[in-house]
């Protein structure tokens, strides 16, 4: 043993006495600084548990940051000549002004924004409300609804199966995923949602279509045609659907039921054709009447939100302005304010 | 020995694990990838290349007329007999409230000159017509061996005779086709008795003129407004009467007893019963699918057959339309585009009579469905034996961004490959760099302009200069090009039905004159063959004559098959040499198989 290793020993000896139980000398091959491996595992799963969360917290928040950066106001991108639509989009601003954190504002202003046409804008103020939402569901389904909107099948079916597994409850999605799916050619799976689906959405007519049209391609006419019998009960302006029932009449061999059903939605067709000329011919009357509904239809929709943030006063200043637009509007969509619901502001802004 | 301790140990336990980490991934990134196998569709934008400078106006002057919005068809044939396929491109004129000066507008004609190089030959041939050029058609309606243009316009349509020599001659008014002062469409030529003359079916589509003009406004901003604001018109038919004159027989025919709003416009013998009928799409109102009873006698059996709308019974904003066999049971479909939000439909034919919307089932949906789709085909451009499905998108409103976030004014084409199977697989992205053109797409059509055996792509764009796309799939495949020419039939061989069978490849078409949105192509028949190396037999069903069949052909090249069984061989060079020359050693080959 080397003399300086001697040293050591009879050092730490002297010390272990000091602080050592009585009567205990130490182990000739004990080490001065053992670690104990456990110690040292342990340890460092710590170390990288602690790093990984604060990394996990530290970009999550960094995230939050840049898509909250990212939200620009576009009420200036606006002409002048357009003051209604300006004034709209100017709530869409304020919403991001005042509320850059609050969740309820970003889902709001998103549906302001795809109102007057601003969709990439509206899907990064409803992104950037997915990192703030304790209740992502509907938030997924309104992105679903949009991808669907663009054509982006795929992209849609991802989003909605998001939505409803966290809450298989929400009213569209179903009937959206299931377009989508069958859109995608996915048939058989689109049948079982929308089955499912069928039961929540706020059209059932369209969610029974569409499934009817899923039983069409599979060749299950006699289910088609329940289907397309139980739009119409829904929704007897659903007049397309006679189409289907024509063609599931034909695969049934019922052809004197197929042509009734033709010539019924042959006199639709006609109703429809007549209806949409007097509609262009009017054009500008309805579209004047069309915006500044939206526009009655965005004050009410940030007063909800004032009201979600406990801004009682600004609220009952958005409605005053509402109704002094549209006063019958205006009275018609006033609800008791509570607690923020974004499926019904969805559904009002569908409406 | 001196002791290490443990601390030591872990500490260099550590560094070796990092390092053995980095030298893992260090040799992971260092390793090259294996080679990628090109997608077999391969499409690239050559349009620099081609010398061709032609700029589409749509005639605009901010006061948003219905007609800017469905300007303009082209048409590829090969006008002056070289053996390559040239371009005709439709142009509008300068509308009330333009202001620009400068010489009018008018169509051009680009000749190919091989390479891919293609000379402005407009002037030359005498086919500027600067009138507002909305849908074209070619056939050889006086029989002489040379393809003849007819023209669509807004205002008096033209008819131009093809002299033979290069040049053309107005003759609208002695032949009696002008169609008076109407909004044309899509047009065709065909031969509705078979009595071996072309006659010609003009879509038109609204009742518009200027007077008539109805400004629209959607969220505050001044839109174009669509078809259903206006009466929409009655189509007309005209009967050859054998001399190079034609008569008015749309009301004797049937024809007019419905009007519609006309856009595309095919025709084809959808029911296998040798006689030709028309498909007519309309915008916002429902198809017509004119039957024809062989002696001159249509009826609109759209509805009755499936296609008058779309599986779920709504009219679609129709556009563009072709007509293919696109799985092989020797039954003609249709493809049709649609407008924005809506689904293109693939009309498959179930025989009898009888189609099926299978656009979702059949992947068809897959692509453009948040834009304006406009013309289409059914093109093998794989030569996989298997019709794949090619379409080009553009919305109509200019300024359709600034209220509606979904869609956009130019999109990019949308590619639909045949799978083999009755499906279609959306491959835009992988189909080359040509497919990431972002266009206000118009007419497009598909011809072999190279003639290398693989169809390349011609797309009119609004307001814009044209989009030439070549066909740069890898060459393994091989093909047949089939040229028809009537002896006792139309010399155009128009309506007459091929069947080539190669192995177990049976593959059926039909020459079309004017398809797609308004525009005309594929004169030259085309057929993939994969792998198969001779082509077993090729049957050729003459509209109002007999059947041919020709046995052993040889693949990868052009045959001139003509009425009564000759078989003229054209030398077309392998795909790998990529030269473009016209066909070669032409030499008359008596049928021995007929």
């Amino acid at each position: 043993m080397s003399k300086r290793r001697r040293a050591r020993l009879v050092e730490r000896e002297v010390c272990e006495g000091d602080s050592g139980q009585p009567g205990q000398s130490p182990r000739p091959d004990a080490h001065p600084f053992r670690v104990r491996p456990w110690i040292l595992v342990a340890g460092l799963a710590a170390v990288v548990a602690g790093s990984v969360w604060w990394g996990v917290r530290a970009m999550r928040e960094a995230r939050k940051r840049a898509a909250i950066s990212a939200l620009e106001p576009v009420a200036s991108s606006l002409p002048a000549d357009q003051p209604e639509k300006r004034e709209a989009l100017e709530l869409a601003d304020r919403l991001l002004r005042e509320f850059p954190e609050s969740p309820e504002a970003l889902y709001a202003r998103g549906l302001l924004l795809c109102r007057f046409g601003r969709n990439d804008e509206a899907v990064k103020s409803w992104n950037a409300c997915l990192l703030l939402t304790s209740e992502p569901a509907p938030v997924y389904e309104t992105l679903g609804g949009d991808a669907l909107r663009r054509g982006d099948n795929e992209r849609a079916v991802q989003l909605l199966r998001k939505a409803l597994e966290l809450d298989p409850e929400l009213r569209d999605a179903g009937s959206h995923l299931g377009e989508s799916l069958l859109n995608l050619g996915r048939i058989d799976e689109a049948v079982s949602v929308l089955q499912r689906a069928v039961r929540t959405a706020s059209h059932p007519a369209t969610a029974h279509g569409r499934l009817a049209q899923a039983y069409l391609s599979l060749g299950a006419y006699d289910r088609a045609k329940a289907s397309y019998l139980a739009a119409l009960r829904e929704d007897p302006a659903f007049e397309t659907a006679y189409y289907g029932l024509a063609a599931a009449c034909e695969g049934l061999g019922e052809p004197d039921e197929a042509r009734q059903y033709r010539e019924k939605h042959h006199a639709a067709m006609q109703q429809i054709r007549l209806a949409a000329k007097r509609h262009a011919h009017q054009s500008q009357t309805r579209d004047k009447a069309e915006v500044r509904s939206s526009l009655v239809w965005a004050y009410l929709t940030v007063a909800q939100v004032y009201q979600a943030n406990g801004q009682e006063q600004e609220a009952r200043r958005c409605r005053a302005r509402a109704a002094a637009l549209d006063p019958e509007q205006a009275s018609f969509d006033l609800r008791p304010g509570g607690r923020f619901r974004p499926e019904q502001l969805r559904a009002d802004a569908e409406r | 020995m001196r002791q290490i301790s443990p601390k030591t140990w872990y500490a260099v336990a550590a560094v070796a694990a990092i390092a053995v980490a980095a030298a893992v991934l260090l040799n992971i990134a260092a390793t090259p990838p294996p080679p990628e196998e090109p997608f077999p569709i391969q499409l690239r934008d050559v349009t620099g290349e081609t010398g061709i400078a032609f700029r589409h106006t749509d005639g605009s002057g901010g006061r948003r007329y219905i007609v800017e919005t469905v300007a303009s068809g082209v048409a590829t044939f090969d006008y002056d007999g070289d053996g390559l396929i040239d371009v005709y491109f439709l142009n509008g004129r300068p509308l009330p409230g333009t202001t620009t000066a400068g010489p009018p507008p008018k169509n051009r004609l680009y000749r190919n000159l091989g390479g891919m190089r293609f000379e402005d030959a407009t002037d030359r041939a005498g086919v500027g017509n600067a009138g507002y050029g909305l849908g074209v058609c070619i056939g050889d309606y006086n029989n002489d061996g040379y393809p003849d243009i007819y023209v669509s316009n807004f205002g008096p349509k033209v008819l131009y005779r093809n002299n033979g020599d290069g040049t053309f001659t107005d003759v609208t008014a002695q032949t009696g086709v002008t169609d008076g002062d109407q909004v044309g469409a899509g047009a065709c030529f065909l031969d509705i008795d078979g009595d071996g003359h072309l006659d010609l079916y003009v879509a038109n589509y609204v009742d518009f003129t200027f007077d008539k003009h109805v400004p629209e406004v959607s969220d505050g901003f001044p839109v174009y407004t669509g078809p259903r604001t206006y009466e929409p018109l009655r189509h007309s038919l005209f009967h050859a009467n054998g001399d190079g004159t034609f008569t008015d027989v749309t009301m004797s025919s049937g024809i007019g007893r419905y009007p519609g709003p006309g856009m595309g416009v095919v025709c084809a013998d959808y029911d296998n019963d040798g006689h030709t009928d028309v498909f007519v799409l309309n915008d916002v109102f429902g198809n017509f699918l004119w039957h024809n009873d062989g002696k001159g006698r249509f009826e609109e059996v759209g509805l009755a057959a499936g296609v008058k709308y779309n599986a779920e019974g709504v009219p679609l904003g129709s556009m563009g339309v072709d007509c293919a066999d696109y799985d092989n049971d020797g039954w003609l479909d249709f493809f049709q585009t649609a407008y924005c939000r809506e689904l293109p439909a693939l009309f498959r034919n179930r025989g009898r009579g009888r189609f099926e919307d299978v656009t979702r089932k059949a992947g068809a949906a897959e692509g453009g469905t948040n834009n304006i789709k406009w013309g289409c085909g059914f093109v093998d451009f794989d030569n996989d034996g298997h019709k794949d499905i090619f379409y080009v998108n553009g919305h109509l409103q200019d300024n359709i961004e600034e209220f509606d976030g979904t869609t956009s004014y130019a999109g990019r084409p949308v590619l639909l490959r045949n799978t083999g199977d009755g499906h279609f697989v959306n491959v835009s992205n992988l189909a080359g760099d040509g497919m990431n053109v972002k266009v206000v797409g118009r007419g497009v059509a598909f011809d072999d302009l190279d003639n290398d055996g693989r169809i390349d792509v011609v797309i009119l764009t609004s307001r814009g200069p044209p989009v030439i796309l070549r066909n740069e799939s890898p060459a393994g495949n091989h093909w047949l090009q089939v040229e028809l020419q009537g002896v006792k039939t139309n010399r155009g061989g128009v309506g007459a039905r091929v069947k080539v069978v190669a192995g177990d490849l049976a593959q059926s078409d039909e020459v079309h004159s004017g398809r797609g949105y308004q525009s005309h192509f594929g004169s030259r028949l085309h057929f993939g063959l994969g792998e198969r190396e001779k082509v077993d037999r090729i049957e050729v069903r003459w509209i109002g004559g007999g059947t041919d069949v020709f046995e052993n052909v040889a693949v990868d090249q052009l045959v001139t098959l003509v009425e009564g069984g000759s078989l003229l061989r054209g030398h077309v060079r392998p795909p790998a040499a990529r030269r473009s020359a016209p066909p070669k050693e032409v030499t008359v080959q008596q049928d021995r198989h007929r």
